[in-house]
C-alpha cells in the first residue's frame, strides 16, 4: 500500500499569449508511513512536453530516465505481478509515468508534506476557432473523478491582461456538490478558477473549453472593418478599372480609396497582438486592392 | 525499513547487483523495491489544444 497521500492537486494554465501557455501540474503530497521516501512515482495521463520538475522552493528536481523506469517496472512485473497491477497497470495510461528523485538532503520524512510542480508546455500546436477573422486558439480541460480519491483539485486559467477570457463548462454532475466552485461567467475577466471537490461515492466528470482574445467589442469593430474595407475596396477598384462609379466624381472616389487603404495600412502596421495574425493576412489583400484603386484614381486626375 | 540508501541513490552511478550480470542504477533499484510505497493516486485530468463537444453550451447558474 502506498505511503504517499495526495493532499491536493492544482492545474494552473498561465498564458503568455493566447496561443502560448505554460502548464503547472502541482501535487502536494504527504508521507503517511514510517519511512523516509527518496522518490515519488506519479502515473500521468499524457506525455508532458518540455518538462521541468520543481519543489515548493523552486529547486529543480531530477527524475529517472525512461529506460531505467521501464526496466525497473518490467522487473516488478515479473517478480511482483500483483504490485505491478496495483501501481501501474490499473492506472488509466500506464505508459506515462515519472519517478521523481528527491534531493539527497531533503527526503520526504514521515508526516512531512511536499509540493511538486511539473511545469510543461503543450506537445502539439494550437488549434484555432473556425470562421473567425481573428486567430483565437481554443483549449479544453477534461477531468474524470474516480471514487476513492479524497483530495480536491484546483484549476486556474490566467489569460494575458490585455485579453478577454471565455470559458464554457460542462459541470452538470458536480455543480450541486458541496464546496464546488467555478468563477461565474459574469466575473471572468482574464482569470478563471474552479475547485473540484473529492468525488465521495459518486464519480463525476467535469469538462471545460476556453479561449481568449480581444474583447467582443474590439472583435466586432475589427471584423466589421474587414468586411467594409473588402466591399469598399472591390467597389472602388471595379469603378476605377471597369467603370460604374454611379455619380461619384474622381475626387470622391480618390478620397474613399484613400480612406480605405490608409485605415487598413494603419491596422496592418499597428496590430501586433498574437490574435491578429489571421486578421492581418485577410486584411493585406483588401489593403492592396484599395491602394491600387487609389493610385488609379490618382492617375485619372482625382 | 531503516535506511534504503545503502548505495549511491542519486545521479546515474551504476552498481552491479552481482547476480544478473547487468548494471543497474541504485535509483532504479529503489524504484523497483519501493514502487508500491511511493506511487501516488493521481487524478485523470488532462488538457490539450482544441475544443470538446460539451453537453451544454453555457454555464448554468450555480445553486444558491
Amino acid at each position: 500500500m502506498s505511503q504517499v497521500e495526495l493532499v491536493r492537486e492544482r492545474w494552473i494554465f498561465d498564458h503568455i499569449a493566447p496561443d502560448v501557455r505554460s502548464i503547472t501540474l502541482e501535487y502536494t503530497v504527504r508521507n503517511r508511513g514510517p519511512d523516509e521516501l527518496f522518490q515519488i512515482f506519479l502515473p500521468l495521463n499524457a506525455f508532458l512536453a518540455n518538462l521541468q520538475v520543481l519543489d515548493e522552493n523552486g529547486r529543480e528536481l531530477n527524475y529517472l530516465p525512461n529506460r531505467e523506469v521501464e526496466r525497473a517496472l518490467q522487473e516488478v512485473k515479473k517478480e511482483k505481478p500483483a504490485a505491478y497491477e496495483r501501481a501501474v497497470a490499473s492506472t488509466p495510461h500506464p505508459q506515462y509515468r515519472i519517478s521523481i528523485v528527491l534531493p539527497k538532503d531533503a527526503p520526504l520524512g514521515p508526516g512531512e508534506m511536499r509540493t511538486l510542480r511539473l511545469v510543461h508546455t503543450d506537445g502539439e500546436k494550437p488549434r484555432y476557432l473556425f470562421l473567425r477573422a481573428l486567430t483565437l486558439p481554443s483549449y479544453h480541460i477534461a477531468h474524470v473523478r474516480r471514487v476513492g480519491q479524497p483530495y480536491g483539485i484546483h484549476v486556474a486559467v490566467n489569460a494575458p491582461p490585455d485579453t478577454q477570457l471565455e470559458v464554457e463548462l460542462d459541470d452538470e454532475t458536480v455543480r450541486s456538490r458541496e464546496h464546488y466552485h467555478a468563477t461565474p461567467p459574469q466575473d471572468i475577466d482574464y482569470h478563471f478558477n474552479a475547485y473540484l471537490p473529492p468525488p465521495g461515492d459518486e464519480p463525476y466528470v467535469w469538462r471545460a473549453n476556453y479561449h481568449m482574445g480581444p474583447t467582443l467589442m474590439e472583435e466586432l469593430i475589427l471584423t466589421g472593418w474587414l468586411f467594409l474595407a473588402a466591399i469598399g475596396g472591390v467597389w472602388v477598384f471595379a469603378a476605377a478599372f471597369v467603370g460604374g462609379a454611379s455619380g461619384m466624381g474622381p475626387k470622391e472616389m480618390l478620397a474613399i480609396a484613400g480612406g480605405l487603404s490608409a485605415t487598413s495600412a494603419g491596422l496592418l502596421l499597428g496590430l501586433r497582438n498574437a490574435w491578429a495574425s489571421r486578421y492581418l493576412k485577410l486584411l493585406l489583400p483588401v489593403f492592396a486592392v484599395a491602394a491600387v484603386a487609389w493610385l488609379r484614381w490618382f492617375v485619372l486626375g482625382g | 525499513m531503516a535506511d534504503p540508501v545503502d548505495k549511491p541513490l542519486y545521479g546515474a552511478a551504476d552498481t552491479n547487483d552481482g547476480m544478473s550480470g547487468e548494471s543497474e542504477t541504485s535509483s532504479a533499484k529503489y524504484l523497483k523495491d519501493h514502487l508500491e510505497q511511493i506511487v501516488v493516486d493521481t487524478s485523470e485530468t488532462s488538457s490539450a489544444p482544441g475544443r470538446l463537444k460539451l453537453h451544454e453550451k453555457k454555464v448554468a447558474p450555480r445553486p444558491e
